[in-house]
This record gives C-alpha cells, sequence and structure tokens, in this order.
C-alpha cells in the first residue's frame, strides 16, 4: 500500500508548474503587494516656504501629547483560545482600520476618530472644529490644517525610534504576546450591549487589563478597552479593511495656506522641562492653579482652555509658537517615564505659588530619595517616609 | 518595526521564495481556483509573519506558512471534517476502476492538507521536493532518524485515511 501511495506522490512530485498557474501566482503575488504601499510616500518639507506660529500649532501639540499617550499603552498580557485567534486575525491582517478613541471617563471624556491607513492616520477630534490632522508615523510627521483660516501646521516629532498606530501598536503587541509559553486569555462568554450580544475577552497583566468585544458570529472585535493604574481607553467602532479615499491622507498643504511648522524632540525629557510645562499648565491654562489631573484625559482637554490662555497673555505669534512646544515637549518627561515605579500627581486645588504643598513627586532611577515639586515649583529630596501622603 | 521596513521584508522574501511557492502550492493543490485561494493565503501569512521571515530561520516559516495556507485553502473546498465522501471516487462502483491516477493524486492532496504540520513537511520535502533525509532533518531541526520517522508516520497516516480507495 506504501508503495503506490509513495508512486502518487512522487508522481504529484513530478509535475511542473503550467505557465497560466505561474501568471495567476504573479498576478496574485503583485496585487496583494500593491495594497501594502501608499501611494503617496513623498513629503512637501522642503518646500515650507516661510514658519509663521499660530495657536493652531499649540493645539498640533495638544493633539501629539495624546498621540504619544495613546501609543505608550500595551505590552504585558497573558492566554491563548481559539476564540482569541479568531477575534485578534482582522487586526492581524488589517490594512486600513476605522476607529474611535475614547479618553477618561464618560463625564469628561474625549474622543478622537483615527482613520488609518498604512503608516498614515487621519485624525479628528471632537471639539476641535474646522480642522484635518493627519499622522504620518512612519515619516514622524503631524499635518494640522485650518480650513476655516486656511493655515496649516507640520509638527516634525523628532527622537521617536518607532511609533505605531493603534492598529499596528495592537498587532505587535498580540503578535509578541502569542510567543509568549504561558499567554492567556479569560473568555467571558456571551455579553448583551445595546441589544446585542458580544463575544468577551480579557487578558490581564498585573496591572494592565485589555477587554475585547467581539461579534459572536464574524469574530470581529467591535470594541477594546485599557485600563491601566493611570489611564483608561476605550477603542470603540472598530471597523478593518474599509475603503478609504487615499487622497485625505495626503501630507500636501492646499495651495493659499499659511504654513507654520515646530518641532517636539522625545528624545528630551527633563524634571526641568516638566516643570516648566506645570507653570504653563497652572499659570496660563488653568488662571493660576494646578490641574485636577494630568493624566491623558487632563492633556486631552487642555486644547481650548491653551488657546483662551494664549490669547488672554496677548502674545505675539513667535511666543505663542514657544509657550506651546515647551508645554508639549514638558509632558514627554511624564509621556516616557524614565524613573523608578510610578509618578505621583497631587496637585488638585493646589495654587500657583504655594510653597508648602506638593503637587508632583516621582523617585528618579537609582535614586533612595524622592523629587518632590512644591506649588511654587521648588523641588527638594525628600525620603520615603516623609513622602506627601 | 517600522512599516516600511515591513513592506521592504515582504518584498524580498516575496522574490526569494517565488519559485519555491508557486511549485509547491501548484503540487499540493493540482486545480487553479485551489492554487490562487492558497497563494493569498500565503500572502497573507507572510505578511502577518513578516518579522520571523527576516532571519535565519526564514526557510522553516515558509513551510510552515505554506502548508497552513494550503490547509486552509483545501479546509474552505471540503469542508472543516476534510471527511472524504465515497462519492468523490464514485461510491457506486468499485474504487480501484473507478479512481484513476488523477483522481487518486487529488484525494492523496486533499489527505495531504490534513495531516499534523510536521508530518505535512516531510512528505512534502521528501516526496514533492525530492529532498533527501538530511536536508529534511535540517529543515524541521531534527535528527535523520527523526526525519524517517515523520515521512513514515505521515504515510502511514495517509493511508489510513485513504482507507482502500487507493489502487
Amino acid at each position: 500500500m506504501n508503495g503506490n501511495i509513495e508512486e502518487i506522490l512522487k508522481e504529484i512530485g513530478g509535475e511542473d508548474v503550467p505557465a497560466e498557474v505561474q501568471k495567476i501566482a504573479e498576478e496574485t503575488s503583485r496585487s496583494f503587494s500593491k495594497t501594502l504601499t501608499p501611494s503617496r510616500q513623498h513629503i512637501l518639507w522642503e518646500n515650507i516656504m516661510r514658519s509663521r506660529i499660530t495657536k493652531l500649532a499649540a493645539a498640533a501639540v495638544i493633539v501629539v501629547a495624546v498621540l504619544i499617550g495613546i501609543n505608550q499603552f500595551g505590552g504585558r498580557l497573558g492566554g491563548t483560545t481559539v476564540a482569541w485567534a479568531d477575534v485578534v486575525e482582522p487586526i492581524l491582517n488589517a490594512r486600513t482600520a476605522t476607529l474611535d478613541i475614547l479618553i477618561g471617563s464618560k463625564e469628561h471624556q474625549t474622543v478622537i476618530h483615527d482613520e488609518v491607513v498604512g503608516s498614515r492616520i487621519r485624525r479628528t477630534v471632537l471639539g476641535v472644529k474646522h480642522s484635518d490632522i493627519i499622522i504620518d508615523l512612519e515619516q514622524q510627521k503631524l499635518l494640522m490644517l485650518d480650513h476655516a483660516q486656511k493655515t496649516a501646521a507640520y509638527i516634525e516629532l523628532g527622537g521617536l525610534p518607532d511609533l505605531q498606530n493603534y492598529v499596528e501598536l495592537l498587532r505587535s503587541t498580540i503578535l509578541r504576546l502569542e510567543n509568549k509559553p504561558d499567554f492567556q486569555v479569560d473568555d467571558q462568554g456571551l455579553q448583551e450591549i445595546e441589544g446585542q450580544d458580544y463575544i468577551v475577552l480579557v487578558a490581564e497583566s498585573d496591572k494592565d487589563t485589555i477587554t475585547i468585544w467581539a461579534d459572536p458570529e464574524t469574530a470581529l472585535p467591535v470594541r477594546i478597552e485599557q485600563k491601566t493604574p493611570k489611564m483608561q481607553i476605550v477603542c470603540n467602532n472598530l471597523q478593518f479593511d474599509v475603503v478609504l479615499d487615499e487622497s485625505l491622507f495626503s501630507m500636501e498643504v492646499p495651495d493659499n495656506y499659511v504654513i507654520q511648522k515646530a518641532r517636539i524632540d522625545f528624545k528630551e525629557s527633563s524634571e526641568s522641562g516638566f516643570i516648566e510645562s506645570l507653570r504653563i499648565w497652572a499659570e496660563i491654562i488653568e488662571d493660576g492653579q494646578f490641574p485636577d489631573s494630568i493624566d491623558l484625559g487632563g492633556i486631552a482637554k487642555v486644547g481650548l482652555k491653551l488657546d483662551e490662555g494664549l490669547k488672554r497673555l496677548n502674545l505675539t505669534d513667535q511666543e505663542e509658537l514657544e509657550v506651546a512646544t515647551r508645554f508639549g515637549q514638558g509632558l514627554v518627561f511624564i509621556r516616557f517615564f524614565k524613573g523608578e515605579g510610578q509618578w505621583n500627581y497631587v496637585g488638585k486645588g493646589v495654587k500657583l505659588g504655594d510653597s508648602e504643598k506638593a503637587v508632583f513627586w516621582y523617585q528618579p532611577k537609582d535614586s533612595e530619595t524622592y523629587r518632590v515639586i512644591y506649588g511654587d515649583l521648588h523641588v527638594e529630596d525628600v525620603e520615603a517616609d516623609k513622602l506627601p501622603e | 518595526m517600522k512599516y516600511s521596513r515591513r513592506v521592504e521584508i515582504f518584498g524580498q522574501v516575496r522574490a526569494k521564495y517565488a519559485g519555491f511557492l508557486a511549485s509547491v502550492l501548484w503540487k499540493l493543490t493540482g486545480d487553479r481556483e485551489l492554487f490562487a485561494e492558497a497563494m493569498q493565503y500565503v500572502l497573507l501569512g507572510m505578511w502577518r509573519n513578516v518579522e520571523k521571515l527576516n532571519g535565519e530561520r526564514s526557510g522553516a516559516y515558509i513551510y510552515r506558512i505554506a502548508l497552513t495556507a494550503n490547509s486552509a485553502a483545501w479546509r474552505n473546498r471540503i469542508g472543516r471534517d476534510g471527511q472524504i465522501s465515497q462519492s468523490q471516487v464514485g461510491a457506486d462502483k468499485d474504487p480501484r476502476e473507478k479512481a484513476d491516477k488523477s483522481e487518486l493524486a487529488d484525494i492523496v492532496r486533499r489527505v495531504i492538507a490534513q495531516l499534523p504540520a510536521k508530518q505535512g513537511r516531510a512528505v512534502v520535502m521528501r516526496y514533492l521536493e525530492q529532498r533527501s533525509y538530511q536536508s529534511i532533518a535540517e529543515k524541521l531541526s531534527c535528527s535523520e532518524a527523526g526525519a524517517r520517522s515523520n515521512v513514515s508516520k505521515a504515510l502511514a497516516n495517509l493511508k489510513a485515511k485513504l482507507g482502500n480507495l487507493t489502487v
């Protein structure tokens, strides 16, 4: 019997690939590859004629801060099930996606709508009117267009080795996790939301939780929730491989628009830079008082207040840009925190200038003492048992 | 890894293994429609695992991807259980009379798609590519005896699944 099977196998092995089949292979391959390459790679950076500064750049800085915040999460989960494999399949293979990102609690929520094609994101932030935001993660640049004012701002994002959009981030996280031997996911069965049943899968680590709601029939994920000790992000209305007009992802500025530019370097992360952000936040944005929160939700809400604060100061365009850039630059300190453990913000209700009350403390790397920043922005080294409550 | 880098690696790997993939998938499918479907699964698999294809073990991963793609394409054609219906070779007549070599080859192909992964790779390397056991052992990261064992198990498995349908 084996001999017969071997004979058939050998005959199959001796078959040549017909020219017609070769052609099918080439065409299939070419069509697939075509969908991977964004049609517009070039950036007209060199065509920027001049640099002016407006509140548009300030708003863009906030968008950048939020972008970085979102892209920092993920990475430490546990488990795998058949359901999990099915649910993550579209995430792993999607070439386009649309999604809503909800930051903060229901009462104080910022909603960001993202359309993703390859390395580019077209972002709309609820409450920021007349603006298109295109983020090119590969070129590490952001373009913000204000169609009402016919102005455009380019923000160069320096010092980031790898930026990923939300879908890319999920993809790399999933691939990394699936290679871990102890990877585990809790399948919580069906859950009803607004009359619709969804499969609920929960992946947890010691501090992070990711919950995915997926359509039980198609296994397509429709909602992903991420909780960490310092923030909660919900990704809603997920759709994969939708048809998107790539011309809307262009990094080119329409004719007759005034162009400004700015740069944030994410390698530059310092305590002094962060103190400057706190000063701007309390002095200009919150009118003399430290904010209730400096987490991602707090940052996302800053845009309008920053505009108003800059207006009150009656600054020149140049001064406005400097303020906005310094503010965004300083926030790198907490978004890319390099100290021991977690930073702590206790500034709610503290007035700028109060030398008695602490607003922020953290433990620098390899340090036995803590750095405490007070309301008048002076800093002290403090032993662990003398930290503010 | 940056998107552009992924695209670049994908292009390189696709070019490197184009001939191999066309040959193996054609031998495993023997059908244009099935071949095109398996090819699409291969491309998706390569894109999904592009990071793994950038190293020394890329050849081994390509085998896995090709065999998985072939199984997926066959599964879509014949269903998840993969049971071979008597009607596929003519239930009303003695299969020894009915099934010619071409039909038997198709049956063997669909049974290969259902073999355990390592056995599938072993039998493909041995018979469809005419590799030596030493070469198979290198590709499967096992001893030569292990390679022989996998081929032998695959043949036994094929025999069991084919039952009395073969001549």
